[in-house]
């Protein structure tokens, strides 16, 4: 297994994860994925969102750059978190279970493994 | 798709390999060849900007071009990897294909963030490459590179170049011309620069109206896709315009004339052409109309519509 793997699938233990991926920011490549991928979603679909958000709603007030986005849907959460580093950022991306989710402490640990997962 | 694009479709693989008649018809398709012949070593591309491709048991570990930046470039020059801890992890191996695993063993930098460097820059060299043209390519041995750890599959590699290329061409035109495209900030963009984020006030730093795309790519140490796709994007805000071209990405809505001559003529002008001043060459020569002098009461000049 790759670092990238084992960094990634160290989230599928968070309760509530069904599935993770680390996606290119700025080309949509997808480097890693992990559990479910259809619950993820394609990466170049969530860089092209990330970047309508960035460039859109940023310019507008928000300002600087993109920390994280939810997407709420019936059944699912849809956490996309931007992760810094020296070059283009990463994108992590999370589909959660509602139902087994506590979305305050999920975000909570997807922000601290965002943090540490390229060191 | 441009005819230059790579067509993993036409995965012919008979005859042999040094791009000579009778060879696989393109590079992906002789890739594909190689992957199932699981061939371990290089193909050198030749034309601009050329570049070679490295193989490990059929599986693409890392790609170099003059297009796009290395694994070392995209290193060192963002900062990842500084110039000493680079000298000490090279002294420390026989050849470059350890470096890698030398550098991550120093703590230079993240086995994880080694793996995502590595594995973006082999989509970017495909890129690259692919923006580059067809051309000549020979295989040959194994030679010593910066090698991603994991390989990547050359059609996983095919379906992405081919995907970048078909969005460059339709959010801006030929691949090939952006990367030559000389960008330089627009004159009053419309956004506060706190309000942008870090990378596109980067390449506002480093644009110039005398850098290219490719240029840029290099001075900031990203891929050379990754910019074309910020490029476009600062375009579309009014951020850089392109030397040389009109101004922030607004497109023209002019009616176009095509040649089958079945697009409805423009309506006509309420005032007869015939009667309006004309730009001449040559100038104010007897027989015509000064520029400037329009009959009394007359409508202004029209702008002259060729070219459109």
């Amino acid at each position: 297994m790759s670092a990238l793997e084992a960094s990634l699938s160290r989230l599928l233990e968070t309760p509530g994860v069904t599935g993770a991926a680390l996606v290119d920011a700025v080309t949509g490549l997808t480097y890693c994925a992990v559990g479910d991928p259809s619950a993820v979603g394609d990466g170049v679909d969530t860089a092209e969102l990330a970047a309508l958000v960035t460039d859109r709603v940023g310019p507008a007030g928000t300002g600087g750059e993109l920390e994280s986005l939810v997407v709420t849907s019936a059944r699912r959460y849809h956490v996309v978190r931007t992760v810094r580093r020296a070059g283009d950022p990463l994108l992590l991306v999370a589909a959660l279970d509602r139902d087994r989710t506590n979305l305050a402490l999920a975000l909570r640990q997807l922000n601290g493994h965002a943090e540490g997962m390229l060191a | 798709m441009t005819a230059d694009g790579p067509d993993p479709r036409s995965a012919d693989t008979e005859g042999d390999r040094s791009g000579r008649s009778g060879s696989p018809r393109n590079v992906p398709a002789l890739l594909l060849g190689l992957r199932q012949e699981r061939f371990s070593g290089t193909v050198r591309l030749f034309g601009a900007p050329g570049g070679t491709i490295h193989l490990r048991a059929g599986l693409i570990h890392a790609i170099e071009t003059p297009g796009t930046p290395s694994v070392e470039s995209a290193l060192l020059k963002s900062g990842r990897v500084d110039d000493e801890s680079w000298a000490a992890g090279l002294s420390a191996v026989r050849d470059t294909d350890g470096l890698g695993a030398a550098l991550v063993a120093r703590g230079s930098v993240g086995a994880a963030e080694l793996e995502v460097v590595c594995a973006g820059t082999v989509f970017e060299g495909a890129f690259a490459l692919a923006v580059g043209g067809p051309g000549e390519w020979e295989t040959g041995d194994p030679a010593p590179t910066v090698l991603s750890r994991y390989g990547v599959e050359p059609q996983s590699v095919a379906e992405e170049t081919t995907r970048r290329l078909a969005l460059v061409s339709r959010l801006w035109g030929s691949p090939a011309e952006l990367a030559r495209a000389r960008a330089l900030p627009a004159g009053r963009p419309d956004v506060p620069a706190e309000r942008l984020p870090h990378r596109y006030l980067g390449l506002l730093a480093l644009a110039n109206g005398r850098r290219t795309s490719r240029d840029l790519a290099f001075a900031s140490g990203r891929g050379l896709f990754g910019v074309m796709v910020d490029l476009i994007r600062m375009n579309g805000l009014g951020l850089v315009q392109w030397e040389g071209r009109a101004p922030a990405g607004r497109p023209s809505t002019a009616p176009r004339v095509v040649g089958d001559g079945r697009v409805p003529a423009p309506a006509p002008s309420p005032v007869p052409t015939a009667h309006l001043p004309r730009r001449v060459p040559g100038g104010r020569r007897a027989g015509h109309t000064p520029d400037g002098a329009r009959p009394s009461g007359g409508p202004e000049p029209t702008a002259p519509q060729a070219g459109l």
